[in-house]
């Protein structure tokens, strides 16, 4: 009987899974970015929900991510090798930001990484000759992919991270070090966690999952200009973790999926600025109603 | 140069003490940071401007901050009060704040940034050898008097040792019979009306637009941080040292950096002095 059930979920799930595959242009479009999107939520899933640290510069490592893939790629390096090296780029601020930020704490650690993510974003403003600015990098080698094809890799790429992460989570020794750390930093130390390493760690890996994120959408995309990596995105993530339940990956790429196709749907009402009302006021009744998010929900059904 | 340089540092310190102050008056109350002061600055400025042509400057500044302060009652009721004790969703809820905030002024005013001309913009006095526009001068002096009387407010009145009660200890403060949501309350439109005022008097001086928010709120940010959290001196010495900083390097360096100067700065500090330059007492329990 068990067996049976397992066997339904995961048929189920297939389903559904499967299902945007029938779906017209615009929609896949938007549930490939919404993908693309909650790496970055997982990113901070992996910072906030289990190390407890704040950023608010995530979209900085998005940006890096992002404009390494463009910048090499319209050189004429292969793009998967330009992928990886925006995603080891990431990794390497991440992990110069995190040698102060580790320091920091709570609110202090919010805006330094604030400051980061703003630091970024007027460099590939003004690094005109590199980047080319406001103008916008366009035209970036990675065609040639049909949409169904990029969904099956997001997805793919998605579900493999939530994996690993629930992995972390649950059963290994890493995800008990990291909890330890968010939950009591003395203990943590007293009990010999080098807290420090363990807060870099952090930093870096979600700086690379950050950075993995920019890559595949300037992949996808093939445009890129600053204002899809300035601070209002990263508060986008962060809204959008927070919405799908801090500590809960799946949640964030529900939150994820909701938070992208919803205002995109509601481009009915016309007018953008009644699209962005709806989606702050979203927010604020999910916050009111549901405060530990859909994550929160989903672990109220399990029980 | 000197003057005309120190003249537009102490114009930029003075809007962003102003609502720096404001920020973190609400954060020593409440121990939440309100990330939509940013949006009450460019309300503030926004009501002025419509109302200039009708009830004067003077009339405009007052009408900016009477609206705020009921924009002040509106955000603890929606973005503080249902997250005390639950910081993150706080912030994230000030943010959903924000979003609405800008939105809903992009509909009444428009996304096109505006020229807010007062009757003092174009008179000029003579200081030295160089000429200052009399708003400029305004705003120095009106946001200094400000800042004094809200620093007098806070060291002498009863309201201001019912913050200082708060902030140091919210339950004790409770228990003695202080309304804690009431000086919450108080906190929130007082920071709101700071942050009108800085609106008003500050607008005129650049140009006024929907997402004006943004750069306010991110210098205020600056500010804070180098003065410490929650301290309402050092956040004065912070908006003074980011102003003139700001304006020193916008002639010696480059314009389009000025805000990445200031976080630069920030995060030099921070790597030095990680609590700020004048730090808040936190206890940590073993």
């Amino acid at each position: 009987m068990r067996t049976f059930k397992t066997l339904l979920v995961i048929a189920g799930a297939a389903v559904i899974l499967a299902l945007p595959l029938s779906f017209g242009l615009f929609w896949i479009n938007m549930v490939i970015t919404a993908l693309i999107f909650s790496l970055v939520v997982f990113s901070i899933n992996l910072l906030t929900g289990l190390t407890g640290l704040l950023s608010f510069g995530q979209a900085g490592f998005v940006g890096i991510g992002a404009y390494t893939l463009g910048v090499l790629a319209k050189q004429g390096n292969p793009p998967l090798l330009a992928g990886l090296y925006g995603v080891l780029l990431a990794m390497a601020c991440g992990f110069l930001l995190g040698l102060p930020a580790a320091r920091l704490k709570g609110h202090y650690l919010a805006i330094g990484t604030l400051g980061f993510g703003i630091l970024i974003y007027q460099l590939l403003t003004n690094s005109v000759d590199i980047t080319r600015g406001p103008m916008g990098l366009l035209g970036i080698p990675t065609g040639g992919i049909d949409k169904q094809t990029w969904y099956l890799i997001t997805l793919g790429v998605c579900l493999a991270v939530l994996a690993a992460l629930a992995y972390v989570d649950r059963y290994s020794i890493v995800g008990v070090v990291l909890k330890m750390v968010r939950h009591d930093e003395i203990a943590a130390r007293a009990s010999g966690i080098n807290v420090f390493a363990v807060k870099l760690i952090a930093f870096t890996v979600s700086a690379g999952l950050a950075g993995l994120s920019g890559a595949l959408f300037a992949a996808y995309v093939r445009f890129l200009t600053p204002d899809l990596f300035n601070e209002q995105e990263s508060f986008r993530y962060m809204m959008m973790a927070v919405v799908g339940g801090i500590g809960s990956p799946l949640g964030g790429v529900i939150a994820s999926l909701m938070l992208t196709t919803i205002p995109e749907g509601l481009r009915i009402l016309g007018e953008d600025n009644l699209r962005l009302l709806v989606y702050g006021t979203m927010v604020l009744f999910v916050l009111w109603f549901l405060p530990s998010g859909i994550g929160g929900l989903l672990e109220r059904r399990r029980r | 140069m000197f003057v005309q340089i120190l003249i537009n540092g102490l114009v930029l310190a003075g809007g962003y003490a102003l609502v720096a102050v404001g920020l973190t008056l609400t954060f020593g109350v409440m121990r939440m940071v309100n990330f939509a002061e940013g949006q009450s600055v460019m309300i503030g400025a926004f009501v002025a401007y419509t109302c200039v042509p009708y009830v004067g400057y003077v009339g405009a500044i007052a009408a900016a901050m009477a609206v705020n302060a009921v924009l002040g009652i509106i955000l603890e009721r929606t973005a503080f009060r249902p997250f005390r004790g639950v910081e993150l969703n706080g912030l994230i809820a000030s943010m959903g704040m924000s979003i609405v905030l800008v939105n809903v002024a992009e509909l009444v005013w428009g996304t096109t940034p505006r020229p807010f001309d007062t009757l003092y913009n174009d008179t000029s006095v003579t200081i030295g050898t160089v000429g200052i526009s009399v708003q400029r001068l305004i705003c120095v002096v009106v946001s200094g008097a400000i800042l004094t009387g809200l620093w007098w407010l806070v060291a002498y009145t009863s309201l201001g040792r019912k913050f200082r009660a708060v902030s140091e200890d919210h339950e004790t403060a409770s228990a003695m019979g202080i309304d804690v949501n009431q000086v919450s309350r108080l906190a929130l439109v007082i920071g709101s009306m700071m942050a009108a005022s800085a609106g008003a008097l500050a607008g005129p001086v650049n140009m006024i637009a929907p997402d004006m928010g943004r750069t306010e709120m991110l210098n205020a940010f600056a500010a804070i941080i180098l003065g410490g959290f929650g301290n309402v001196n050092g956040t004065i010495l912070g908006a003074l040292l980011i102003g003139l900083i700001q304006s020193i390097a916008a002639v010696y360096i480059s314009n389009a950096y000025s805000t990445s100067i200031a976080f630069a700065l920030l995060v030099v500090t921070l790597i030095f002095f990680p609590r700020g330059l004048v730090p808040e007492r936190v206890d940590e329990n073993v």
